[in-house]
């Protein structure tokens, strides 16, 4: 096979090329390191506080007005805040239009269902609080639902196994979410002192049973700052295309008995290649150095790499298919690389972007990328939950690649 | 025997329909065994041609056999029989010369042991194998152009294509690459060379073509080319144009009998006349100069070669 032999020539050039090697490995572990240096001095997390949330009281009893005051006891004062308003309706739209993360509809049978609940009448609904929630936004309204879940649980003194729990949200949300830092002090702190009926000793211990969460933030910054150096190599492998037509390479390529079908493939698998190898090495690098677990699934995380080194060569190979001549595909590229990395998250936590950045950032590999990696790592979920992002970045790379098959071959045939 | 490159009516039009047409109606054929340069300066279509003959560029019109086969129906059997030696070094510079050997020998398709003898062969013939493990980014111009000419033989090609590989180089590394051409013919290898040196052209081939803006003006052995001048010699006068009279002494000379042709190229301080006989009028042609004052620094007579045939079918020195 030809293209094997062009595209491992490619790889080795690479990484022979020192100041290839520096943009490729040295600085996304630099970045990784001071960002985390800079963000992990300071303890708890801050960049998750002050959750705006709205509360609507419907409640004719008194335990709908204990509710909003267990809202704001203790250090849940400081991860959330609430606002009170009495129109259900606007609160929604509110919600809806991604100004607020959440609203807590408290009943206006609530204190009378929990008091009938409580003396075991059998056949009565127990009440319903309900919330609703952002669906652009991740963490936030997790950590919502958890705190109304708990509290409710204590209130009605009743199936904790029946609700979800805090300890479980903490697990599916991967145990090393900077978001939740404060989460679990401030309930453990702020639950058992809210009702002395039954402190729940139970939701106590498992809370606390889950405090081994790595709260590391080169667990963010080092799978971003892979993917944002990875675009780097990615466009400039595929752009190699047109410097080997300057330095006349690509023609004595095609006076070979070699089609140019074989030397487009191997130009882009040797991208492809080069682009996985990179990452490979930054996951080692990274974990020997920070000592950086990146989650369980070594399927999980092989089928993201795959997926989103194919997405990227695909989009460099679009850039190079399209642009004028090299000038062009180098501005495009640089512009294509700063963009998404910014929009994508790479750089900022996304759910600290507003709704409409969010959605947009939807736009970018790096976003999908971004999330399949962090469910991996800082959230520790296995292979099925990246299903979704692999099969996104799969499908950008297939629709790219149909785009560059149709357009290089014209363009370097003759 | 049926020649190795056939070449009938090729035309090139860049930027078809209102680009220049780079190559205009050319036909030559290279027999097998022979050297055929194409002689022409700056310009004049060489590497357009031989991008043609190597499958790199679609012709406009006209036909090209390489070896019985078409280029435009079978590129892929031409290019088994061809060997490409670029006018600009196509090479990674950063492997070393016997990784670059090894990747262009497997895109001819060569591998194994077969390609490992073939890669000490052309290191010999390229003089190189001591370097053979040193990157190419090391090399002089000269060795980087004999590693560029390595190339092109691996595959054991029957004809190879030289497009001006002495450009720009020491005179040293030009002869070896002179000789190992020649070198390479004694072994039935067929050589099309192109160049705008006359001397590399004179002294390498059998049979030439005169190209000048597209157009072969001219095609044959140097002694039927030379033939197309007859008897001319080359008188030649360095000057000093800052002393000079120059259109004074232009128009004296050309009156005088005998001089069919004068020319001047004032940036090489040259004034060339063209004469059937030498030596009867050059104390007129000495005279005639001093007295329109245009003093001489040297003088030189030239034999016909093929510089006074391009100037004879041109009317222009070969090197401007
Ligand atoms: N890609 C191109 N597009 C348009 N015009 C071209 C192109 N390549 C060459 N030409 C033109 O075609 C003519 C012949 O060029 P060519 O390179 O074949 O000359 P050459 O004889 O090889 O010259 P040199 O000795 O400088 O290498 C020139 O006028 C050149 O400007
Ligand atoms: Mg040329």
């Amino acid at each position: 096979m030809k293209a094997l032999t062009i595209a491992w020539k490619d790889t080795l050039i690479r990484f022979r090329d020192i100041n290839a090697l520096l943009l490729m490995i040295l600085a996304p572990l630099v970045i990784s390191g001071i960002m985390g240096a800079a963000f992990g001095n300071q303890s708890a997390t801050p960049t998750i506080s002050d959750i705006p949330l709205i509360v609507v009281n419907q409640d004719q009893g008194v335990l709908g007005q204990r509710f909003i005051e267990a809202l704001n006891a203790g250090e849940l004062a400081d991860l959330l805040e609430p606002t009170i308003m009495t129109d259900a309706e606007a609160a929604k739209d509110l919600v809806e239009t991604g100004e607020v993360r959440a609203v807590v509809l408290i009943p206006s049978d609530f204190s009378a269902s929990l008091e009938t609940t409580q003396t075991n009448d059998a056949g009565q609904q127990p009440a319903k609080i309900m919330v609703y929630t952002d669906p652009a936004a991740r963490i936030t309204p997790t950590i919502v639902r958890s705190v109304v879940t708990e509290i409710a649980n204590v209130f009605s003194n009743t199936a904790i196994a029946s609700e979800i729990t805090v300890a479980q949200i903490v697990e599916q949300l991967g145990g090393n979410n900077p978001a939740l830092a404060n989460l679990e002090p401030a309930l453990n702190q702020s639950l058992p002192s809210l009702t002395a009926a039954q402190p729940s000793a139970q939701v106590q211990a498992r809370v606390i049973s889950s405090t081994s969460a790595n709260l590391d933030p080169i667990a963010f910054f080092a799978p971003s700052m892979a993917i944002f150096f990875l675009m780097f190599t990615m466009f400039d492998g595929t752009r190699s295309l047109l410097v080997e037509q300057i330095n006349g390479t690509m023609s004595r390529l095609k006076s070979t008995p070699t089609g140019i079908g074989q030397i487009l493939i191997g130009k882009l698998l040797g991208t492809f290649l080069t682009g996985s190898a990179q990452f490979v090495c930054l996951v080692v690098s990274s974990s020997l150095i920070f000592g950086l677990d990146w989650g369980d699934s070594i399927a999980g995380l092989a089928l993201m790499l795959v997926a989103f080194v194919a997405a990227a060569t695909g989009l460099g190979s679009v850039i190079t298919a399209f642009s004028r001549d090299l000038p062009q595909a180098n501005l495009l590229g640089s512009m294509i690389t700063l963009l998404f990395g910014f929009l994508g998250g790479n750089f900022f936590m996304i759910e600290n972007f507003p709704q409409w950045l969010q959605i947009l950032s939807k736009l970018t590999v790096n976003r999908w990328g971004l999330d399949g990696f962090s469910d991996l790592t800082v959230r520790g979920l296995g292979i099925q939950d990246v299903f979704l992002e692999a099969g996104v970045l799969l499908g950008i790379a297939l629709v790219c690649f149909t785009l560059a098959a149709w357009r290089l071959p014209r363009r370097f045939a003759r | 025997m049926s020649p190795i490159v056939q070449v009938e009516h090729l035309g090139k039009q860049y930027n078809a329909p209102n680009g220049p047409m780079a190559v205009k109606d050319v036909s030559f054929e290279i027999q097998k065994g022979e050297i055929f340069s194409l002689l022409g300066p700056n310009g004049a279509g060489k590497t357009t041609t031989i991008s043609m003959l190597s499958c790199l560029l679609q012709p406009t019109s006209g036909t090209i056999l390489i070896d019985g086969h078409s280029v435009t129906k079978e590129p892929k059997q031409v290019k088994q029989v061809i060997g490409v030696v670029p006018q600009d070094i196509a090479l990674y510079p950063t492997m070393t010369a016997q990784e670059n050997l090894l990747f262009w020998g497997k895109m001819y398709g060569l591998s194994g042991k077969h390609l490992q003898d073939r890669i000490s062969k052309v290191l010999t013939i390229a003089d190189l194998a001591d370097r053979a493990n040193d990157k190419v980014e090391t090399f002089s111009g000269g060795m980087k152009r004999r590693i560029n000419i390595a190339v092109g033989l691996l595959h054991d090609p029957k004809v190879v294509y030289f497009d001006e590989p002495t450009v720009g180089i020491d005179p040293q590394s030009r002869r070896r690459i002179l000789d190992s051409i020649k070198q390479l013919n004694t072994h039935g290898i067929s050589v099309l060379y192109t160049t705008h040196y006359m001397e590399e052209a004179q002294e390498l081939s059998h049979k030439i073509g005169i190209i000048d803006h597209g157009e072969l003006i001219a095609v044959g052995s140097q002694e039927q080319l030379t033939q197309l001048v007859g008897q001319h010699d080359l008188v030649q006068f360095e000057i000093d144009p800052t002393a000079a009279n120059l259109d004074a002494t232009l128009s004296a000379l050309k009156v005088i009998n005998d001089v069919d042709q004068v020319t001047s190229s004032p940036e090489e301080n040259l004034i060339t006349v063209q004469t059937r006989n030498t030596n009867a009028i050059l104390p007129q042609l000495i005279s005639q100069m001093t007295e329109t004052g245009t003093p001489i620094k040297s003088l030189t007579i030239k034999a016909p070669n093929l510089e006074s045939v391009f100037l004879h079918l041109t009317g222009r020195a070969l090197r401007d």
